[in-house]
């Protein structure tokens, strides 16, 4: 059994280090339309002003539930989704509007691995042709070379190479994935976006993917966005944390801070309702917040702070005007009215 | 006591697939006493689901019980007639599904749904021309209705007398699996199988929905069976666990003992693989379930385990009684144990 | 054996295992069996070889069928059953020719249609619709009117119609695959569109394909035969089977045999590719995929 510590990325010297990834009120908005001309009706707001940065080597954690836009943002971030506003550096290069071309050769520094491996790999193709996809798409090599590489991503990702020529319904879940990991890894990408990586494997499968992907980080000096629900996960894998409620996030911040002390009432409840196995885990619960209702929908965005209805500590304040970011110690921000109280001018957004 | 209320004995299930007969579930014993919170717990293809739906005669086509017993209420579930099993789904026993959004419906209202059980298995041997009957008797109707209204209000819908003409799809996914737990409770059956419930909905939801299940059944008597794959969640609701691997019992014991200490090398492995809090995660356990046409000889876990004998390449591992009625089926405790070979229960 | 073709193999296998519990299935295949073998072995295989051209013996014409003619001999003394497998031939070739020209033109198109959407989407299926809407033998019949009649323009003219069934049953495979998860990870490698139709969606679309195909074939057949009989496809003494039914209807009360048996063989014919179609649906059915 391992305890997971951050890496060296993860906290005091991070702000000093130039971030891979910097996002500034990246948005993504989806029209909503309806009737024979396609008249838009209504825009669901997936990713709503978001600003995060990430470090190269370190796990950065998406967290929320369904319909968070957590997902949406991962996308945005890898650029398979065009954001509607808000700009992205990637490397210290505007990646927010690129032509096919330049999009093409960014997808070499920039890699997914999705979230279901049985409907990410093409039923009718072999492992072989499904991991030299990449290198032939990018013209690596000729194909004694590609064929050389496919065994290297093999062994990278500890598969047998009698493997190479089954079709994915012969692999067990576990195996699937390890394919959808080795073919991320085939154009050696800076920045991978794990997309709730495990969500669908089995715990005793899991563990051993998670701990493939942190093998890999450290081999390969990668840097993950890890988007998950589980924030039992998120404790083991990532270095900073970052928590999504209806396209926003609510609080950021280095994961031991964000477990050991959390700001935000949504985390908190969050953490409260989460399983637990033993009694030492049960003691870093923190006491149960009975959440009221479920996420609204997207499209109805409440006004105000977003979580407002279902918030246990909700304000009058709330109910009419949007938190802004308020930064605590140990390197934590959260959007909360809460923390904003004696200082009415943090609590009010600077434009609007 | 007498005989518990549901009792799962020596249970053997083939499959015919296309590569051979596939031995799903090998030996299978489960008990659940009346009132009882009992939980199967495994991973993907250790045979929880196909137990479940075998327990309700639900198995597909391919499948067959070859060997072992289901009784409820000390009856012989194998081989009823239709007729027979109708009344006992419902009544005497009753499931939850694990995906909300597919288990309604879509084209009748909840009340209309909630109803429709009420008038159908209210009484003992309700013919269809009875049905019909009470189907359009106003007072039987209005009867169901004021039934239906009260169920929804015990499983906290919001503003039932309303809500109750609503259609499946003007739900959220929390509403609907509050609705599935009304339809499988309203007959107050006096047992519930619970396949994954919630596992489709957020972890704040599901924790709501659990607690609701649990606390429902525990009012009017329903034992539970829950089939899920987080120890996590079998830990919140059930009294007892049995762990399954391969199509067998590895370990069973009453919950908070498994908690505590773990015999058997799988639930060990299964229990340090899951992510905690504590920032604490094992390695997991290497290899994949054995293949089901040519099984092992011996232990199922065989290949898989850190632990493993001589002996159990070759003998299928004997039950060991341990303390306070936690039993295991393995090599390791054999001697330890007063075994009981190929029992667990 | 090297682990791709082991890999092939154990896909047979699988298919095979599936089609062979279903007896119509079996049957299916096995008539198809039969009719390709014969057209194959055609020169070996049949009694009087010779008898296929305009070869006149007016002193056995009008024999009912007897040991030494099976299928008794037609107006001019001709063995009937060594027509009818030469016929078999001409049957199969102008499925095969009129199903690949279909295929080649209606299957590509689809695809685009399917996965550039817009416009071209739109161009392509209305013009589908147009063909669709007239019935294939009444279309077939017009082109083939239109031109010379000789084989060539008979299958030139039941392709012309042929291809729209292609296109939309490709068109709506391939929009039930656009949306799977695999084509999106294809897309954030940087794949083009052209890859991903060719790698990635049309291997996905090539069951329903071969169903289609297998289903048509029997159809196709038919109509090739109909347009023989009226004159419209192979002229005489080509032995294709509706020429020959057209040649026996004028002895139709006296000599039952002339026209009967290139019937039957039409009906076998189809009847064989018909069930080896339903059987091969069933065999190709992911949702029986589960348990089976």
């Amino acid at each position: 059994m391992t305890q997971h510590t951050p890496t060296a990325a993860g906290e005091p010297g991070r702000s000093q280090v130039e971030p891979l990834v910097v996002a500034r009120g990246v948005k993504k908005y989806f029209p909503i339309t309806r009737g024979l001309f396609r008249q838009q009706v209504g825009v669901v707001k997936a990713v709503d002003s978001v600003d995060i940065d990430i470090r190269p080597g370190e796990t950065f954690a998406l967290v929320g539930e369904s319909g968070s836009g957590k997902t949406t943002l991962g996308k945005v971030l890898a650029r398979l989704y065009e954001p509607t506003g808000g700009t992205i550096l990637f490397d210290g290069q505007d990646i927010t509007r690129l032509h096919e071309g330049e999009l093409r050769r960014l997808r070499r520094q920039i890699q997914v691995v999705f979230q279901d491996p049985t409907s990410s790999l093409n039923p009718r193709r072999r492992v072989k042709e499904i991991l030299e996809d990449p290198l032939v798409i990018h013209g690596f090599g000729d194909a004694r070379q590609r064929a050389q590489r496919v065994q290297e991503l093999l062994d990278l990702v500890e598969l047998p190479r009698e493997f190479l020529y089954r079709y994915p319904s012969h692999l067990s879940g576990g195996q699937k994935q390890r394919v959808g990991i080795a073919r991320a890894l085939a154009l050696e990408p800076k920045f991978i976006v794990l997309d709730e990586p495990t969500s669908a494997l089995d715990v005793s499968v899991q563990a051993k993917i998670v701990a493939l992907l942190k093998r890999l980080q450290t081999q390969l000096g990668l840097t993950y966005l890890f988007i998950t629900h589980d924030l039992s996960l998120v404790r083991n894998m990532a270095d900073h944390v970052g928590v999504m409620y209806l396209g926003r996030l609510v609080e950021q911040g280095p994961a031991r801070r964000i477990f050991e002390r959390p700001e935000h009432p949504y985390t908190n409840a969050l953490l409260s309702c989460i399983p637990t196995v033993d009694e030492e885990e049960l003691a870093l619960i923190p006491e149960k917040i009975p959440l009221t209702g479920e996420t609204p929908s997207p499209a109805r965005v409440p006004a105000g702070c977003p979580f407002h209805p279902r918030c246990p500590k909700v304000m009058d304040v709330c109910r009419h005007i949007p938190p802004s970011f308020v930064a605590l110690d140990g390197n934590l921000r959260v959007s909360c009215h809460l923390h904003s109280e004696g200082d009415p001018g943090r609590g009010v957004p600077a434009a609007s | 006591m007498g005989e518990p209320l549901l009792v799962v004995e020596d249970l053997h299930i083939h499959f015919r697939t296309y590569d051979g007969i596939a031995k799903v579930v090998n030996g299978v014993n489960v008990e659940i006493r009346r009132g009882e919170m009992v939980a199967l717990v495994g991973e993907t293809g250790c045979g929880k689901s196909v137990t479940s739906k075998a327990i309700l005669g639900l198995l597909p086509g391919p499948a067959r019980i070859v060997r072992g017993d289901i009784r409820f209420r000390g009856r012989s579930l194998l081989n009823l007639p239709e007729a027979e099993w109708q009344q006992i789904r419902g009544a005497g026993i009753s499931m939850v599904f694990q995906d909300p959004m597919t288990a309604l419906n879509p084209v009748f209202t909840i009340g209309e749904q909630l109803m429709d059980v009420v008038l159908w298995q209210g009484r003992p041997r309700a013919g269809w021309l009875n049905y019909a009957a009470r189907r359009f008797n106003r007072r039987e109707r209005e009867h169901a209705r004021e039934k239906a209204i009260e169920m929804l209000r015990r499983v906290r819908i919001p503003d039932p007398a309303r809500t109750i003409d609503r259609y499946p799809v003007e739900l959220s996914g929390g509403m609907r699996q509050r609705v599935l737990i009304a339809l499988a409770l309203i007959n107050e059956p006096e047992l519930l199988i619970a396949d994954e419930p919630g596992t489709a909905l957020d972890v704040s939801v599901q924790d709501q929905v659990l607690a609701l299940m649990k606390e429902l059944a525990r009012e009017q008597g329903t034992a539970i069976l829950l089939i899920t794959h987080n120890l996590g969640v079998a830990r919140q609701v059930s009294d007892r666990i049995y762990v399954m691997y391969a199509g067998g019992v590895a370990e069973t014991a009453p919950t908070d003992l498994v908690f505590r200490h773990q015999y058997h090398p799988y639930t060990q492995g299964l229990l340090q693989s899951i992510p905690k809090l504590t920032g604490q995660m094992g390695e997991g356990i290497d290899g994949r379930i054995p293949d089901y046409v040519n099984p092992p000889r011996g232990c199922r876990f065989y290949d898989r385990c850190p632990a493993r004998l001589d002996a159990c390449r070759e003998q299928q591992p004997p039950v060991a009684v341990m303390d306070q009625g936690h039993q295991v089926a393995c090599h390791l405790y054999a001697p330890a144990g007063r075994s009981e070979r190929g029992r667990i229960a | 054996m090297n682990p791709g073709t082991a890999a092939f193999a154990d896909e047979f296998r699988r298919v095979w295992y599936r089609l062979k519990r279903s007896s119509t299935s079996l049957l299916g295949l096995g008539l198809v069996f039969m009719v390709i073998v014969t057209a194959v072995f055609a020169p070996w295989m049949a009694p009087y070889p010779e008898d296929v051209g305009r070869g006149v013996k007016f002193w056995q014409a009008h024999q009912p069928p007897s040991s030494e003619h099976p299928f008794g001999t037609d107006h001019i003394g001709r063995d009937i059953l060594s027509r009818l497998m030469f016929g078999a031939r001409i049957s199969l070739m102008l499925g095969f020719v009129v199903l690949g020209i279909a295929i080649a033109i209606g299957v590509p198109l689809g695809l685009v249609a399917g996965l550039w959407g817009g416009w071209v989407n739109t161009v392509i299926m209305r013009l589908t619709d147009i063909f669709l809407a007239i019935p294939p033998t009444l279309l077939a019949l017009a082109v083939a009117s239109a031109l010379s009649y000789n084989l060539t323009n008979a299958m030139f003219a039941i392709a012309f119609g042929w291809w729209p069934w292609f296109t939309r049953l490709v068109q709506g495979e391939v929009l039930k695959v656009k949306e799977e998860v695999f084509v999106e990870a294809s897309r954030s490698l940087g794949a083009s569109k052209w890859r991903i139709a060719f790698k990635e969606v049309l291997p996905n679309v090539l069951s329903p394909l071969i169903v289609k195909a297998t289903l048509d074939m029997g159809f196709v057949i038919l109509i090739g035969a109909s347009l023989s009989f009226l004159g419209l496809g192979a002229q005489p003494p080509t032995p294709a089977w509706g020429t020959m039914i057209a040649e026996g209807r004028l002895y139709l009360p006296d000599s039952w045999w002339i026209a009967t048996f290139p019937g039957l063989a039409i009906f076998i014919t189809v009847l064989g590719f018909n069930l080896l179609g339903d059987g091969l649906r069933d065999v190709f059915d992911v949702d029986l995929d589960r348990w089976n």
